[in-house]
């Protein structure tokens, strides 16, 4: 098979390129302050190529913040429903194996027998372009979920440093193929692996703990006291959930003037405290550990039970982001050794 | 099915009720010929009705499934939804998203039993769905009971239903009122000839026998419930076949916006519509 290899500024000049283009979307590493995210870009945006992980994660690529889901229009004579946009192919650079490790987790919840078409058609049209890490911290934990740091699940090309200017890329799906076939000029380029490259291995992020052990212990473990611990501190802003690559919780409201107005499913958060609150003022979810319990809990156990799968790919960003010092890691850990506690 | 899941049907309220001074009936009929040939439902489900440019709102059905051509749902105003729905007037359009959500299990479960159906204020909407499939299938069952209450006469709901309900041999209705709740409001000049009491007490001083086979239906507010089915106990209803659906509440109604589980239970997916022993075995987070 072909080796492909592109240089830093032939995929600067790609995605420029793609992003002028008024007919597809591009997403790419933009750097904010002193924070790169992944952003939508234009032919313009600079892009940020030095940098260890965003602040986001790619979902909101395919799971915009905020999305039209239906159109009408108010008339006299009663409401018309009116046309959407249609969904344009898209690309998404600059996020990792642990980004894209939540692709197939999010395609089981929006097909779960009612098929999200907004999800699913974005999913069909994207090529998600992965970079293989070569930096950690100490909140990651990918391995510790079945994840890796040149983990392929999800991705349709995987980029690998091979020198300071430039990566292999690696064919992962159909998709990636037909990709780099479509740009071969930008993939020409043979790059001579340079020694000293970091590269990082499985090993190098070890495993923390076991999600079977952590799920006995949450099916259990419900008005455990624990959780009042781990989690009072939380502030109840959402920023966790809305940094998440799996994070999925979506309000719809409505938006519209006279004549006519416009669905959209926005973003929502299980650790926000209107979240479940019932008209008649009850909330089952009051308190912000209860709350974060949900969050824990669904990822850790409810998940499994629907999907079998966790929902959570250790990328390690809602602990990066709090700044109320709630880290996931620590907890699970913590439950993981309650658990192998109650096993003696 | 429209590919948008989130895309409503079209329906003209054809019929308004005031049940109450704050809660309303609608009576709603598909635009489309086709869907509305095409369209079933189940007892116990539940849809997604929006008021165009205030939201979506979710409430049961509370018709029955022997009914055909329309159906109707019944909501107090409390929020921005049902507000702008209160509003509306015969012949305006709202959208509606569903049948949602399991039902009662009544072929399975219900045929050839007693069931008693006990319901609090506004909680007789999804349980009047279920009564009226009942009655409309009579020959299928045995006994039906049926013990509504209501803060005060003017909460009760359906009134003219709980006439037909009185006056018919084969059901027997114990309605009641809180007590206080007789007490006719200024204007008021019914007087009241039903019980005075809450729901769980009238229900364990009437006449009704419950039995290891038979069959109940509870909804109402939690506090009612909670009282109610240590009394259903009492009587002799096991947990199997005590039923109630569960009201958490929701957005989309198909498994994803992620609000309405207790625990793995998804009251959009699994539920609404759950047995007090299946209940039990699920975290106290509703």
């Amino acid at each position: 098979m072909a080796e492909y290899y592109i240089t830093q500024s032939k995929m600067t000049a790609l995605l420029k390129e793609l992003a002028s283009d008024s007919g597809m979307e591009v997403f790419g590493p933009v750097k904010k302050g002193n924070d790169v995210f992944i952003s939508k870009m234009d032919g313009k945006t600079e892009l940020c190529l030095d940098y260890f992980i965003s602040v986001n994660s790619i979902k909101e690529a395919i799971f915009p913040r905020f999305e039209p889901i239906l159109k009408y229009k108010l008339r006299s004579e009663g409401v018309e429903l009116a046309e959407l946009p249609p969904i344009k192919p898209l690309v998404v650079f600059g996020g990792h194996p642990c980004d894209a490790a939540s692709i197939p987790l999010m395609k089981d919840l929006f097909s779960w027998d009612y098929k999200d078409h907004f999800y699913l058609q974005r999913l069909e049209k994207v090529v998600i372009i992965t970079l293989a890490c070569v930096e950690k911290d100490e909140n990651c934990f990918c391995t510790s979920l079945g994840g890796s740091p040149h983990g392929e699940t999800g991705s349709d090309i995987l980029l690998e440093r091979v020198s300071k200017d430039g990566w292999q890329a690696k064919i992962v799906s159909e998709k990636g193929k037909k990709f780099i076939e479509t740009h071969l000029d930008f993939f020409r380029d043979t790059i001579t692996p340079e020694k000293g490259i970091p590269k990082l291995q499985d090993k190098d992020i070890p495993v923390m703990f076991q999600s079977d052990r952590v799920k006995k212990w949450i099916e259990k473990n419900f008005d455990h006291p624990l959780w009042e611990e781990v989690a009072s501190n939380c502030w109840s802003c959402a920023a966790c959930t809305y940094v998440c690559p799996t994070c999925h919780c979506f309000d719809i409201t409505d938006d519209a003037t006279m004549w006519e107005g416009v669905r959209t499913k926005n973003w929502d958060a299980c650790t926000l405290p209107f979240f479940t609150k019932h008209a008649s003022g009850h909330n089952p979810r009051s308190q912000s550990y209860e709350r974060y319990r949900q969050r824990i809990s669904h990822k850790y156990s409810y998940y499994i039970d629907l999907f079998n799968h966790v929902s959570c790919t250790g990328c390690g960003r809602c602990s990066r982001v709090c700044k109320a010092g709630v880290n996931i890691l620590d907890i699970v850990k913590r439950i993981d050794e309650e658990s192998k506690k109650g096993e003696k | 099915m429209p590919e948008n899941i989130y895309e409503p049907y079209l329906m003209e309220i054809t019929e308004i009720l005031q049940e109450t001074p704050d809660t309303q009936t609608f009576r709603l009929a598909f635009k489309d010929p086709s869907v509305k040939e095409k369209f079933s439902f189940k007892a116990g489900q539940f849809g997604l009705y929006s008021a165009f440019g205030a939201g979506e709102s979710t409430f049961c059905i509370a018709s029955s499934p022997t009914r055909k051509d329309y159906i109707e749902c019944t909501f107090r105003t409390t929020g921005r939804v049902t507000s702008e729905l209160a509003n509306m007037n015969v012949g305006d359009t709202i959208g509606f998203r569903g049948p949602y959500g399991n039902s009662f299990p009544l072929e399975e479960k219900f045929y050839g039993k007693n069931i008693t159906f006990v319901a609090g204020g506004i909680g007789l909407a999804p349980v009047r769905c279920v009564i009226w499939n009942v009655l409309d299938l009579r020959d299928k069952f045995k006994d039906v009971h049926i013990v509504y209450g209501a803060r005060t006469y003017t909460d009760l709901t359906y009134k003219h239903e709980l006439k037909e309900w009185e006056e018919r041999k084969d059901v027997h209705l114990v309605k009641t009122v809180d007590p206080g709740g007789d007490t006719p409001e200024c204007g008021c000049t019914v007087k009241w000839n039903g019980c005075v009491g809450f729901v769980p007490t009238v229900l364990e001083q009437s006449t009704i026998k419950g039995g290891k086979d038979d069959i109940a239906v509870v909804c109402g507010p939690p506090i009612m419930i909670k009282f109610t089915l240590p009394v259903l106990e009492k009587m002799g209803f096991v947990p199997e076949n005590i039923y109630t659906t569960l009201e958490n509440k929701m957005k989309c109604g198909l498994g994803k916006c992620g609000r309405c589980n207790v625990g793995n239970f998804y009251v959009c997916k699994h539920g609404p519509v759950i047995s007090y022993a299946d209940l039990s075995k699920l975290p106290q987070e509703y």
